[in-house]
């Protein structure tokens, strides 16, 4: 999957930016929707996401300034997103609401994943349930999506140091709760 | 891409994890798109509540305790748009309430609804056996809750007031953040990283301004709380370091910054721990003294703080923290627990004093004062029934021959 996406990203001529809200949907939709899954770890709240992304987009589109730029300013607002649902989220479980059982992240890891994998992918989603908000975000940035540093900071509109202090914590957190066994190769 | 730390398995088997996660959301197709694109032309109600703020509050009186959901999230019904049609009555979900200048809405228990002015606007999410539930889509209102055993929910935004038995406001204050004032009875307000309590005649923004007092984190607790430093003129100068043994011209708060605490400690010894006499660097150098292992350097920047800044908000978080050094740490529980005391007389009302008080009633019960513990567990469990804690608190009241051993 990761060479396909490679192509495409590499094809003979950049795409022409969006000229319309309508453009920027189809050419975005499942890039933001992407971003959303692999930070949120679970597709229900997938749909929900775009959606609000792509209404706050309608309504500033006049305001855009620079189209193509369009794609990082719907990753940064998808990131915001997320974290307040996320937030929300989490407080709803602090009063007893919202869903009773763990959310299920078997489905996280694709199919050419191992079972240890896969057991260890939905272990660190999991976890990563329990952080917070920003906290989560942040390591997800950095670690799921593979971000740089900088590039964390400006998703999470927040400077470096913050940024690095909140991935800091969470991946202590992780490293304590995760059981990372060493594989060897017989 | 991002290259691990050496020697982080964590991030190492994270660079491997990450090619398994798909970069599309699954089962994303053509026809999901084209619904979604749909709700977004014709936007639906519940992403009406998205916008506006950053935070979450949920508020609970004194009396309520741990809440009971009036029914799943899934089930609830979404909220109806607000139509211009004038009400001073809401009986059912599907009457929406029309911003008129200050009317009040009268519910069938008894309780008030009245907004602050002519452009505040409230729906009627669900009114029922369950419960009362209400979303206020702009501006602020006032509400008069009758004492009851459902829940009455306010939602402002992504922000969430659950009370019972209480007067109190909450208002919209513009840049995610939402303030709340009781005139009576209690409320609890939390947000992502952090609580506080209100009571009666008090007000406050929630969240709080960085350098205001945030609580510090039990270890057991799964909030961790972010404390965003005040900005200092020397560090926004400084280029990136590598990473190099600490000299004596070494900031010792840009290392513990980069979590290098055992080289911002020996920085701080070198300097023969002399900060500045500041809450904020105080409260550092403890933490860096304490995270690098050195819990007993970790306490005179604490003590200072009590005896040199006892009017600061601060102080009764450096109390708590001291009560938990000797608790946890140092097993000293006589002086826990006149730390944890001393923090619940400096903010008797701040966010930290219940869970100070529950910690004082099991340090005096491990330092032997078991009669002063068993009469501090009654007194809070009459005062706090229901609250997390009350199994840690209420093994005080049992007598000494049923006692397990101790932790």
């Amino acid at each position: 999957m990761r060479a396909l996406r490679l192509v495409r990203e590499d094809g003979p001529r950049p795409a022409p930016a969006p000229r319309t809200p309508e453009e920027a949907y189809r050419a975005y939709a499942r890039y933001v929707g992407g971003v959303a899954y692999r930070l949120l770890g679970r597709d229900d709240e997938v749909d929900d996401v775009v959606q609000e992304v792509f209404v706050q987009l309608m309504r500033g589109w006049n305001s855009v300034q620079e189209p193509a730029a369009l794609k990082r300013w719907l990753a940064t607002v998808t990131t915001r997103v997320v974290s307040r649902k996320l937030s929300r989220r989490r407080v709803q479980r602090f009063f007893g609401l919202g869903a009773s059982q763990p959310a299920d992240y078997e489905h996280v890891a694709d199919g050419g994943a191992s079972s240890e994998d896969r057991a260890l992918l939905a272990q660190v989603y999991r976890e990563l349930d329990r952080l917070p908000a920003a906290e989560r975000v942040a390591w997800t940035l950095r670690h799921v999506e593979g971000l740089r540093l900088e590039e964390c900071a400006l998703r999470c509109e927040c400077s470096l140091a913050t940024v690095k202090r909140r991935i800091r914590a969470a991946h202590s957190l992780l490293e304590s709760r995760l059981s990372l066994e060493e594989t060897h190769d017989d | 891409m991002t290259e691990p730390a050496q020697n982080d398995a964590l991030a190492e088997r994270m660079a491997d994890l990450r090619e398994h996660v798909p970069t599309s959301a699954p089962e994303w197709d053509a026809a999901r798109e084209h619904a979604i694109w749909s709700s977004v032309r014709r936007p639906r109600p519940r992403m009406a509540l998205t916008a506006a703020a950053a935070l979450l509050i949920g508020a609970a009186a004194f009396a309520f305790g741990r809440m009971s959901a009036p029914s799943a999230p899934e089930a609830r019904p979404a909220p109806h748009d607000v139509a211009p049609a004038p009400s001073e009555r809401a009986p059912d979900p599907a009457t929406p309430i029309a911003p008129a200048p200050s009317p009040v809405v009268r519910f069938a228990d008894g309780s008030t609804a009245t907004r602050l002015d002519g452009v505040s606007e409230l729906q009627v999410l669900e009114a029922g056996g369950e419960g009362t539930r209400l979303g206020l889509v702009r501006g602020g209102a006032r509400f008069d809750v009758v004492p009851q055993h459902r829940p009455f929910r306010v939602e402002a935004g992504a922000v969430a007031v659950e009370v019972l038995g209480t007067a109190f406001a909450v208002r919209h204050a513009g840049e995610g953040r939402v303030a709340v004032s009781v005139d009576h009875g209690r409320v609890r307000v939390a947000w992502d990283g952090g609580a506080a309590e209100l009571g009666a005649g008090e007000r406050g923004v929630f969240p709080p301004p960085p350098s205001a007092e945030l609580p510090t984190p039990a270890p057991d607790e799964e909030a961790s709380v972010e404390v965003e430093r005040p900005a200092r003129a020397t560090r926004s100068q400084r280029a990136t370091r590598r990473v190099a043994p600490p000299s004596p011209e070494a900031d010792w708060r840009s290392l513990a910054d980069e979590g290098r605490m055992q080289a911002a400690y020996e920085v701080l010894e070198q300097q023969r721990f002399q900060v500045r006499d500041q809450v904020a660097e105080l409260m550092e150098a403890s933490d860096v003294a304490r995270l690098s292992g050195h819990p007993r350097q970790a306490l005179p920047p604490l003590r200072q703080v009590l005896s040199r800044h006892r009017s600061d908000p601060r102080a009764a978080s450096a109390a708590f923290t001291l009560g938990r050094l000797y608790l946890e740490t140092l097993s000293e529980p006589a002086r826990a627990a006149d730390a944890f005391a001393e923090a619940r007389r400096l903010r008797p009302r701040g966010p930290l004093a219940v869970d100070a008080f529950a910690r004082e009633i099991e340090a005096r019960g491990r330092s032997g004062e078991r009669a002063e513990a068993r009469t501090l567990a009654e007194r809070f469990l009459a005062a706090h029934p229901n609250h997390p804690r009350e199994g840690s608190v209420r093994r005080w009241i049992r007598p000494a021959t049923e006692e397990g051993a101790d932790r």
